[in-house]
């Protein structure tokens, strides 16, 4: 199996999986793609995962950066699992591993559907996998995070909060919880830290409403309370990390009848 | 009918017009091309691609590079930014930029910036993720735009977080440092509150392993902070200038007073004292506090588009004496832009050349005739039928300007996805004669919304005023793109 790294980032799980034949090498279906030895024309024959930009590229060619140093032919039929490279009148994308098609993908191959849902069902799953706890309810109230009982000597104590376009502007959610379906909470109530901030770093965040009933996937984070003068009073003393549970991604709330999807996904 | 362009390079009327102050006509006719940057493959999106830079290759302009928050179309752990090898006519997006599948594929800031003569591509990020109200500082590089492999991190830093951050760089020309890559990050550095005002330098920045050091602009008492904006300007003889909201007031209702001050450096930085050459003949403190408590918002808006306070600056490539600044404050219910000169290195400064209502995102470039470019989006009108009017002015003495509208857009559609609407800035450079710039706007496909014409890749109806997807027959929901811009001296 051949791979390639593009970067020192930690690996993602690659948005592309396909399967296609290589029409030929060192080729590209857009001037801009710089052509080398590492470069192929392949027809896409089936996709199997894939974000909406790639998923409509069946029975088309489109440029591939080949993953290692393997040489491939014209002809071959191989699964690749790629990741963005170039969007312009065509597209490039980087294969991350290419490998012979084998028995062992047929069931890949077969499984049918539509390859967007599948990648947000894995997606889906690894994010339940990383959670601490998944619990369904209600949200009870939304709420700034109270202030410590000695808030004027804490603040005076700690340096001015810097103000950013990037606060978070942190609230918590109490949530009364109906049923827990993943992890262990002895209270019948949890709360949660969110960010109400509508900025570009923030905005993809669930934000809670008091009344609001659903499925929700919380996450342990530790803070640090001088991190923003709302957390302080989550703080034992100042200037202390604070665990809390947070949903921060925009899967972590799902609707109640979502129940029986999520409930069969935990593991 | 399918119709992707509607394409000119228009002569603008006031070409061939006689300047107030101007010993010379202008002979060549001003030409004006308008890009819409996102390429057909995405003509299915519809994100919000706001906050908009440019960087035109000076040794190259052929290779331009332009950034905004677009995320990795294939939501990977790179995040893109756009590139054109044909001087702008034709646009890519390529995911070179280090970020997080988790967190959305793309950055919370991004800036970027070539170098005069090393075919080097900087970048000033915010990458993601950051630990809460902590933003992380990349400073980035690459030796060859084009390639796939992802910016080098030269600079990755939180601490209490840096916001911001605003890249430019030069080559040195001549002597001792010839060759060299001289980096300059404006930002807003908390490790340094209360006076967070900051640029990142490097003075050998093309070397493996760069060394950067930050250099503490700011030489008052703030009141806790400076303001976000923080931008350099780099002359061919070495002199840097950086321009920076200063703030003297600030309260929790978010609104403040701050000071337009401007820092200069002779030598690039590369002295002992960094960035003291230019003391206020008041306080005789360094930086001239060009303009003192001007009121500010930081939670205010001008329609859909946050404000709390622009600056931008230029520096005339043919004599660093001769240095234009805009900046922004709060006038009454109205968010003013100014546009002042200084002829003497800063030292003293014009009263406003000029003022306009309800106008932000000015950028300022000045090319090798010494003629200046003004870009800013004004909001004209109110209610339903307000309008973002992107305008680029230009002056051969800063006294009479000749406008071109380059966009006239609905200011309430598409509705807001996050702040910031627009951006909190976009862009300006002129190489040579040339002026290149990138702004956002809504992208309905309507030539009057264009008045120079304007070329799209995405598919687009402009009959039926229609984006179109990939398959050039389904309707896509208008969105705020980047769009690419050149106007020929």
């Amino acid at each position: 199996m051949a791979t390639k790294k593009r970067s020192d980032l930690p690996e993602a799980t690659p948005a592309f999986v396909f399967r296609g034949t290589v029409k030929k090498v060192r080729a590209a279906t857009m001037k801009e793609v710089p052509v080398s030895d590492r470069t192929a024309v392949v027809r896409v024959e089936q996709v199997i995962e894939a974000p909406q930009s790639f998923a409509h590229y069946e029975g088309q060619d489109i440029t591939v950066g080949l993953a290692g140093k393997k040489k491939v032919k014209a002809g071959e039929e191989l699964v690749f699992h790629a990741d963005s490279w170039i969007f312009g009148d065509s597209i490039a994308v980087q294969a991350v591993v290419q490998e012979p098609v084998t028995k062992a993908h047929s069931a890949l191959l077969k499984r049918g559907g539509d390859p967007t849902e599948h990648r947000k069902a894995r997606q889906l799953q690894e994010h339940l996998d990383d959670a601490d706890l998944v619990v369904s309810g209600s949200v009870a109230a939304v709420t700034v995070p109270p202030a410590p009982a000695t808030r004027a000597r804490a603040m005076a104590a700690l340096p001015p909060t810097p103000v950013s376009e990037h606060d978070a502007k942190w609230r918590q959610a109490v949530i009364d919880v109906d049923e827990t379906y993943k992890g262990r909470h002895t209270s019948k109530q949890v709360t949660v830290l969110f960010p109400a901030s509508m900025d570009v770093r923030w905005y993809k965040a669930p934000k809670f409403q008091a009344g609001q009933k659903g499925l929700f996937i919380l996450h342990k984070t530790k803070l640090k309370t001088d991190d923003h003068h709302e957390l302080r009073g989550l703080a034992k003393r100042v200037g202390a990390e604070v665990e809390v549970f947070t949903a921060l991604h925009p899967t972590d709330v799902h609707p109640l009848k979502q129940r029986s999807v999520i409930r069969a996904m935990i593991r | 009918m399918a119709k992707k362009t509607s394409a000119k390079t228009a002569p603008t009327g006031s070409a061939k017009r006689k300047t107030a102050g101007s010993k010379t006509s202008r002979k060549a006719a001003t030409t004006v091309l308008v890009v819409n940057m996102m390429p057909r493959a995405l003509s299915g999106e519809s994100h919000q691609d706001s906050e908009p830079t440019l960087a035109v290759n000076p040794a190259n302009p052929l290779q331009i590079a332009g950034s905004a928050f677009t995320p990795d179309p294939g939501g990977g752990n790179l995040a893109p930014i756009f590139t054109s090898v044909d001087g702008g006519n034709t646009w890519t997006l390529k995911s070179i930029v280090p970020s997080s599948a988790a967190d959305g594929s793309a950055t919370s800031d991004i800036t970027v910036a070539f170098s005069t003569k090393s075919n080097r591509l900087y970048a000033g990020i915010i990458r993601v993720p950051f630990p809460p109200n902590r933003p992380r500082l990349n400073i980035l590089r690459t030796n060859d735009f084009q390639s796939a492999v992802a910016m080098k991190v030269l600079v990755d830093r939180t601490g209490r977080g840096v916001d911001q951050p605003y890249v430019q760089a030069a080559t040195v020309a001549s002597g001792a440092s010839i060759g060299k890559d001289r980096v300059y990050v404006g930002d807003n550095d908390f490790n340094a509150t209360p006076r967070s005002a900051t640029i990142d330098q490097s003075l050998d920045a093309g070397k493996t392993t760069p060394s950067f050091k930050s250099v503490r602009i700011e030489s008052r008492t703030t009141a806790g902070q400076d303001g976000p904006p923080i931008r350099p300007a780099i002359h061919p003889d070495g002199t840097v200038y950086a321009i920076f909201h200063s703030w003297r007031t600030f309260d929790n209702s978010g609104e403040g007073t701050a000071d337009i001050v401007v820092v200069r450096d002779d030598s690039g930085g590369s002295g002992t004292t960094k960035f003291r050459s230019l003391l206020d003949a008041g306080d005789g403190k360094a930086g001239v506090r060009v303009v003192k408590d001007v009121k500010f918002n930081f939670d205010g808006f001008l329609g859909l588009q946050r404000t709390g306070g622009d600056v931008n600056i230029a520096v005339d490539p043919s004599t660093s004496s001769n240095v234009y600044i805009a900046y922004n404050d709060d006038v009454g219910p109205d968010y003013m832009l100014h546009v002042l000169r200084s002829t003497d290195r800063g030292v003293t400064w014009s009263t406003d050349l000029r003022t306009i209502r309800n106008a932000l995102n000015p950028a300022l470039a000045i090319n090798t005739a010494g003629r200046v470019g003004l870009l800013y989006q004004q909001l004209m009108g109110s209610g339903p039928t307000a309008r973002w009017v992107t305008q680029f002015e230009s002056s051969d003495n800063g006294t009479t300007w000749n406008p071109i509208t380059l966009a006239t857009v609905p200011a309430n559609s598409p509705p807001k996805t996050f702040d910031p609407y627009l951006g909190d800035y976009d862009h300006m450079m002129s190489v040579g004669k040339d002026f290149y710039g990138v702004f956002c706007a809504n992208n309905t496909p309507n030539k009057s919304n264009f008045p120079k014409g304007v070329t799209y890749q995405r598919n687009a109806n402009f009959t039926s005023h229609t984006l179109l997807d990939v398959d050039n027959v389904t309707p896509v929901d208008v969105s705020i793109d980047p769009f690419f811009f050149k106007v020929t001296g």
